[in-house]
């Protein structure tokens, strides 16, 4: 229940913030088929347009896959708190996203949650702005 | 299963729309300026306003327009459109054709549905926006004013465009650009840009939303107060459309403390052409050159 929780505050969170990229997520990602992923960091590019996280997932089987997650841009993360140094190689992370249509170990990430409990929104927000209508 | 999980529920899916009304809802209560940022319901309350506004001056006597904006909805898709996947929802921003949508040619509707079921979005390939999406683009806009000149700056990919506010003529038909070519002049407090030479190849939007090479617009910058700025831009195109139209947005000033444009160097790990092409996306071509176009 807890887990289902989690679930449900990921979505809605994502919902809750507005959304935009450079791209079209319909284009590349599956809106049918959230996911969540946990796992260990192995690589961090803090790359424009979007930055991309691989972590090492343990399947049910024992085998592990290495999934890269698509984050929003270097600036729209700095602007919402987040820094390089947060990720340091080897971090427990919880990933909530999208998966890729192309079947591919790859997924547009929207929340990232830390072992310190720390909990981010990971998407492409507005892409530096808070692109929200003002009140 | 416990640390590889996908995940669909149901409950997920209906707090999801949900969350979607709230949005949608405070969406359409959001005010700028003491207008609704509806784009009809704004344009009938903010040219009245902006007419009457005696706004700040430049040090040539110019409104002073300078400093960093928002757009007032995202541009993912300029028609309405409810809530999707990665979309907020958002009404159209066209104010002048009687169902508010684009008015396409009947060829040009008919690429327009499977548009981005085809092609990469010229966005995504972190190609120049052009105009008007330059201004709904999504990321923050500067406006820096000096004598004869109103420069536009847009973080995403380092766009910019330089506007001359003195009488010239554009630049050859022949030469055809990403931005196009913008010559401005003041009608009172109002700054008109006339933009022309697009090449065609980017979009209004992540949906698909296009034009040619025939592309002429008339934009109309005017502050409705300090803080906001009425935008329209006049839409003409008689190779897609059959009229022209106008779409008009509010522009925010962003007054957060310290807030700057930072650097986007957008093809530095550009990955969505690679993701594009690999559910067999193409680049975009511009409309009169897609194969079956005009079908």
């Amino acid at each position: 229940m807890k887990r289902l929780f989690g679930i449900i505050a990921g979505i809605a969170f994502l919902w809750a913030a507005p959304v935009v990229a450079h791209h079209s997520f319909s284009a590349e990602f599956d809106a049918t088929q959230p996911i969540t992923l946990k796992g260990k960091l192995t690589k961090m590019d803090w790359v424009n347009p979007h930055g991309w996280l691989y972590i090492d997932v343990a399947q049910p089987d024992g085998k592990v896959v290495n999934w890269a997650i698509e984050a929003g841009s270097p600036n729209a993360l700095l602007r919402r708190g987040l820094r390089q140094t947060d990720f340091p190689i080897g971090s427990e992370l919880i990933i909530e996203g999208y998966r890729a249509k192309d079947g591919k170990s790859t997924a547009n990430g929207t929340t990232v949650k830390f072992a310190d409990g720390r909990n981010f929104f990971l998407g492409a927000a507005s892409e530096g702005t808070t692109g929200a209508p003002p009140k | 299963m416990s640390q590889f999980l996908f995940s669909l529920t149901a409950a997920g899916l209906a707090l999801t729309a949900s969350a979607v009304c709230v949005s949608a809802q405070a969406a359409a209560t959001a005010t700028a300026a003491g207008c609704p940022l509806e784009p009809v319901k704004f344009h009938a309350c903010a040219v009245p306003k902006a007419k009457t506004f005696n706004p700040p001056r430049t040090s040539d006597g110019r409104p002073d327009m300078q400093g960093y904006w928002d757009r007032a909805f995202t541009s993912q898709d300029i028609e309405e459109h409810t809530a999707g996947f990665g979309i907020q929802a958002g009404p159209s921003l066209v104010i002048d054709t009687p169902d508010r949508k684009i008015p396409y040619q009947p060829w040009a509707l008919d690429i327009k549905k499977d548009i981005v079921e085809r092609f990469i979005s010229p966005l995504a390939s972190c190609f120049p926006p052009g105009m008007p999406r330059h201004v709904i683009a999504p990321a923050s806009h500067q406006i820096i004013q000096a004598s004869g000149y109103v420069v536009h700056l847009l973080e995403y990919s380092h766009s910019y465009r330089i506007i001359p506010t003195a009488a010239g003529p554009h630049v050859p038909s022949s030469l055809k650009l990403w931005q196009g070519d913008s010559r401005g002049h003041w009608e009172d407090n109002t700054l008109v840009v006339d933009v022309t030479n697009s090449n065609g190849l980017t979009w209004f939007d992540n949906a698909g939303n296009f034009f040619s090479d025939a592309l002429h617009v008339v934009e109309r910058f005017a502050l409705v107060d300090a803080d906001t700025i009425h935008y329209e831009a006049r839409i003409e195109d008689p190779k897609v459309y059959t009229r022209p139209w106008t779409m008009v947005s509010a522009l925010v000033r962003n007054k957060e403390p310290g807030f700057e444009l930072l650097e986007q160097a957008c093809h530095e790990g550009n990955r969505a052409v690679e993701g594009g092409q690999s559910v067999g996306l193409k680049p975009y071509p511009g409309v009169t050159n897609i194969s079956g176009g005009g079908r």
